[in-house]
C-alpha cells in the first residue's frame, strides 16, 4: 500500500464518520431543543388540562359560618396570601400569555369556595362549580356587616396583599366569584387521538389482513396479482396530503350517507385506515411468509380446511408480526398530521366527539405553530409527548422481533 | 357386513354434508380475501379519479368564475385574495428545494451506509443504526417545530453575515436544510440494505485484485448497490415532494417567484395546499385539489425520470446487479 493510497484511504474513512457524525449531531439538537422548550412545562394540568381557559362566575346562596377559622395544612410561601376567615391562599403570578393573574394554591376542603354555583344563563346554570387550587380569581363581591356590595381582586387592580386583608375584615357574606380555569392542556387532542388510533385500526386492520392472506395464500402468479401489488406499492408513496383531498372527495359523500356533517374523527379515521393499508399489508404478508409451510401442510393433511388452515394455525404463528404491523401503523397514527388536518380540521376541542372536528396530539401542534406567535413551548410539550409514545412503539416492535427471532431459530 | 356398510353409507353421507359446508365456508372465507385485495389495489386509482375530478372543477366553470388554466401552470404570481392562481413559480421552487435537499442528502446518506455496513463493527454499527431508525421515525410536526425553532434562526444568521436580512429565516435555504435532514434516513437505510445485499464474492475479488478495503467501499460495493441507492433516492424524493406541515412552517408562502435567492422566502406545492384553511367552498377551496393534482403529476413525473435513469445505469454497468 503506498502512502498516497493510504491517505486517500483514510481521508474518504473520515468522510465517513463526518457524515454520520452530522446524522447524530442534528438528531441530538433536535431532541435537546424539543426537551429543553417543553420539558418545564409538562406537568399533569398540561398532559391533563383543557386548551381553552374558562371563565367560572360562582355564586353562593348558602349563609356561611361567620366564625370559622381555617388552617393550612402545610406552611406556605412567603409570596402567598392566606384568608384563614375562607379557608384559601392566592399568589400573584405571571401566566403562558404573560399577564397577571391571581392563582389559588390551596382551598380547604370546607372553604365555603368548595359550594359554589354556576350563575351565567346557560345549560350549566345551577351546577356546582367548586374552586379549586390552579384556578385564577379575577374578582370577588362580598357583602360587609352594613350590607353593602363590596367588589375586590385582581380586576379592581389589587394585589392579593391589598385585597384578601379588605376581605378578612369586612366580609359578612361572599356573594359572588368570577374565576377562571386556565388552558393551553393537551388533554382533548389525546382523547381525541386514541379515538383515531381506536376507529383506524377498527376498520384497517381486517382488510389489511384480509388482504395480505389474499396475497399470500389466494393470489395466483398473474397479471391480476401484480397489479394488486404494484398498486399498493403506489399507494405507499401517495403522499399524506393527497390522502386528505381523498378523504374529501372520496370518503365523506360515503359517510354523507350516514348522516355525518363536516370534519369529523370519523373521517380523519376512515382516511387513516386507508393511508395505513400499505404498512399493514405490507408488515402482515412478511410475518404470514415467515410461517414454516410445513406448518399449514401439515394441518392441511390432518384434514382441516384452508379457512381452518389459515385461521387456527397459519394466522396464530403470526401473531407477532401482525402485533408489530398493529404497533407501527398507532405509530404512524400518532405521528401523522397532514392526512388529517382537512378531515378532521384545526379546531382544538377540549372534550371531542366522534361525529366531530378535533385535533390530534400532531395536529395541534401544527395549529399551535402556525400564526403570527407560535407557542413554542406547547408545541415542544406535546412533541416530547409524540416523540416517547412513537420512540416507544419502534422499540417494542423491535423488541418483539428479536424475541420471535429467538423463538425461531431456538 | 350389511349392517355396516349401511353405517357407513350414513356416516358417509354426513361427513358428505359437513365437507359441503366446510367447502362453502371456504368459498366465502376466500371471496372475502378477494375483496380484501382489490380494496387495497383500488384505492390508489380511485384517489386519482377523485381528487383529479375535483382538481378539473375550476377549470371548467362558467366563463367569470373560471381560472385560466394555462396561467395556472406557468403564472408567476399566486395572489389567492386576488384571484390570480399562477402556480408554475410554484412547481419551479418545489423542484428546486426538493432536489437540492435530496442531493444534500444522498452523499451523506451513502457515507453513512458505507460507515455503517462495511467500517463500523458490532455494537458501534447498531448504534449507528439506531440513530438512522430514530431519525426515520420523528413525525414531520416535530421536524416543523425544531425546523421553525433552530434551523430559521441558523439561517437568520447565516443571513445576517453576509447583511442580508431574512424574513425571520424564512427561507428556500431553510426548507432545503429541513428536507435534506427528512430524506436522509430513507436513502440511509435503502443504502444499507443495497450493500448488504451485494455479493460476498465481489468484495473477496477486488480484495484479492489487491485492492484495498477502503477502494473495495466506494469503487465496487456502492456501484454495485446503486440499484437501491437510487431506489432510496426515489422514496426520499418523493417525501421531500409530498411533505407539508413541516415545510409550510418555514416557506414563507412567497406571492410571487420563483425564489432563486436561497435566502428568500418560498412557497411549495404542499404550503400552498395548507394555506386559507378556514375556506370550505368556493374557488379558494376547489383549486387546492387542482395543486394536489400537479403534485401527483410531479412525484409520478419524478419517478419516471429517476426510473430511467436508474435504467441507463444498469445498461451502462452491464450484469452487476
Amino acid at each position: 500500500m503506498t502512502r498516497i493510497r493510504k491517505i486517500k484511504d483514510t481521508v474518504m474513512q473520515s468522510f465517513t464518520w463526518i457524515a454520520s457524525g452530522i446524522s447524530a449531531w442534528v438528531l441530538v439538537a433536535i431532541l435537546v431543543f424539543i426537551f429543553s422548550n417543553g420539558w418545564k412545562l409538562l406537568d399533569r394540568s398540561v398532559l391533563f388540562g383543557d386548551y381553552h381557559a374558562k371563565n367560572i362566575v360562582s355564586g353562593f346562596s348558602d349563609e356561611h359560618d361567620v366564625n370559622a377559622t381555617f388552617t393550612p395544612p402545610e406552611p406556605l410561601e412567603d409570596d402567598e396570601v392566606i384568608s384563614t376567615r375562607f379557608g384559601f391562599a392566592v399568589r400573584d403570578e405571571i401566566d403562558k400569555e404573560k399577564n397577571h393573574v391571581h392563582t389559588l394554591t390551596w382551598v380547604d376542603d370546607h372553604s365555603p369556595l368548595r359550594n359554589g354555583k354556576i350563575t351565567t344563563a346557560g345549560p350549566t346554570q345551577g351546577k356546582p362549580a367548586p374552586f379549586k387550587a390552579g384556578m385564577n380569581i379575577n374578582k370577588l363581591i362580598f357583602i360587609d356587616s352594613s350590607g353593602e356590595e363590596i367588589t375586590v381582586g385582581r380586576l379592581k387592580q389589587q394585589s392579593p396583599q391589598e385585597w384578601i386583608p379588605i376581605l378578612e375584615r369586612d366580609a359578612r357574606q361572599i356573594t359572588e366569584f368570577h374565576g377562571k380555569e386556565p388552558g393551553g392542556g393537551m388533554r382533548g387532542s389525546l382523547v381525541a387521538t386514541l379515538m383515531l388510533i381506536g376507529l383506524s385500526l377498527l376498520f384497517s386492520v381486517p382488510i389489511g389482513i384480509f388482504a395480505a392472506i389474499y396475497l399470500y395464500a389466494i393470489a395466483k402468479q398473474n397479471r391480476l396479482t401484480m397489479f394488486v401489488r404494484s398498486s399498493i406499492e403506489l399507494l405507499a408513496g401517495v403522499p399524506s396530503i393527497i390522502f386528505s383531498m381523498m378523504g374529501i372527495t372520496l370518503i365523506f359523500p360515503i359517510i354523507q350517507l350516514f348522516g355525518a356533517s363536516g370534519q369529523s374523527i370519523i373521517l380523519g379515521s376512515l382516511t387513516m385506515a386507508v393511508l395505513l393499508l400499505p404498512v399493514l399489508i405490507r408488515q402482515t404478508e412478511e410475518a404470514l411468509r415467515s410461517v414454516p409451510s410445513s406448518y399449514a401442510q401439515a394441518s392441511l393433511a390432518l384434514g382441516a380446511t384452508q379457512t381452518e388452515t389459515l385461521f387456527r394455525v397459519v394466522l396464530p404463528s403470526a401473531r407477532n408480526g401482525i402485533f408489530s404491523a398493529c404497533l407501527l401503523a398507532v405509530s404512524r397514527i400518532i405521528g401523522e398530521s397532514a392526512a388529517l388536518i382537512f378531515t378532521m380540521g384545526t379546531a382544538i376541542q377540549d372534550s371531542p366527539s366522534v361525529g366531530s372536528g378535533a385535533t390530534s396530539l400532531a395536529v395541534q401542534i401544527y395549529v399551535l405553530m402556525g400564526g403570527e406567535n407560535p407557542n413554542f413551548e406547547l408545541a415542544s410539550a406535546i412533541s416530547i409527548v409524540i416523540l416517547i409514545l412513537v420512540l416507544a412503539l419502534n422499540l417494542t416492535v423491535k423488541v418483539v422481533s428479536a424475541l420471535s427471532d429467538k423463538k425461531g431459530k431456538a | 357386513m350389511g349392517n355396516t356398510n349401511e353405517n357407513y353409507m350414513a356416516s358417509e353421507a354426513k361427513f358428505a354434508k359437513i365437507r359441503k359446508r366446510r367447502r362453502g365456508t371456504d368459498v366465502l372465507f376466500r371471496n372475502l380475501f378477494r375483496i380484501a385485495g382489490v380494496i387495497a389495489a383500488m384505492m390508489v386509482i380511485l384517489i386519482i379519479i377523485f381528487v383529479t375530478s375535483r382538481g378539473v372543477r375550476p377549470f371548467l366553470g362558467s366563463a367569470e368564475e373560471r381560472v385560466d388554466l394555462k396561467y395556472f401552470l406557468t403564472g408567476s404570481r399566486w395572489r389567492a385574495d386576488q384571484g390570480i392562481y399562477g402556480l408554475g413559480f410554484v412547481i419551479i421552487n418545489t423542484l428546486i428545494v426538493s432536489v437540492t435537499g435530496g442531493l444534500l442528502a444522498l452523499p451523506l446518506a451513502i457515507l453513512s451506509a458505507v460507515l455503517i455496513t462495511r467500517i463500523a463493527k458490532g455494537k458501534l454499527s447498531i448504534f449507528l443504526t439506531t440513530i438512522v431508525e430514530t431519525l426515520a421515525a420523528i413525525p414531520s410536526v416535530v421536524y416543523g417545530v425544531f425546523a421553525a425553532g433552530k434551523i430559521t434562526i441558523l439561517v437568520r444568521d447565516l443571513a445576517n453575515l453576509f447583511g442580508i436580512s431574512t424574513y425571520g429565516g424564512n427561507s428556500s435555504l431553510a426548507v432545503i436544510l429541513l428536507l435534506a435532514i427528512m430524506t436522509y434516513p430513507t436513502m440511509t437505510t435503502l443504502a444499507v440494505s443495497g450493500i448488504r445485499a451485494v455479493p460476498k464474492e465481489l468484495d473477496s475479488a477486488s480484495l484479492a485484485l489487491g485492492a484495498t478495503p477502503t477502494q473495495t467501499s466506494f469503487k465496487v460495493i456502492v456501484p454495485a448497490a446503486r440499484s437501491s441507492i437510487a431506489t432510496g433516492f426515489t422514496l426520499g424524493l418523493g417525501r421531500a415532494f409530498g411533505e407539508a406541515t413541516a415545510v409550510s412552517m418555514i416557506a414563507g408562502n412567497a406571492l410571487a417567484g420563483p425564489s432563486w435567492n436561497p435566502f428568500d422566502i418560498t412557497r411549495t406545492l404542499t404550503s400552498t395546499m395548507l394555506t386559507g384553511l378556514h375556506e370550505t367552498s368556493g374557488i379558494d377551496y376547489e383549486i387546492r385539489f387542482s395543486v394536489g393534482v400537479v403534485l401527483m403529476i410531479v412525484i409520478v413525473s419524478m419517478n419516471l425520470l429517476v426510473h430511467a435513469a436508474k435504467r441507463r445505469l444498469e445498461k451502462k454497468g452491464g450484469a452487476v446487479s
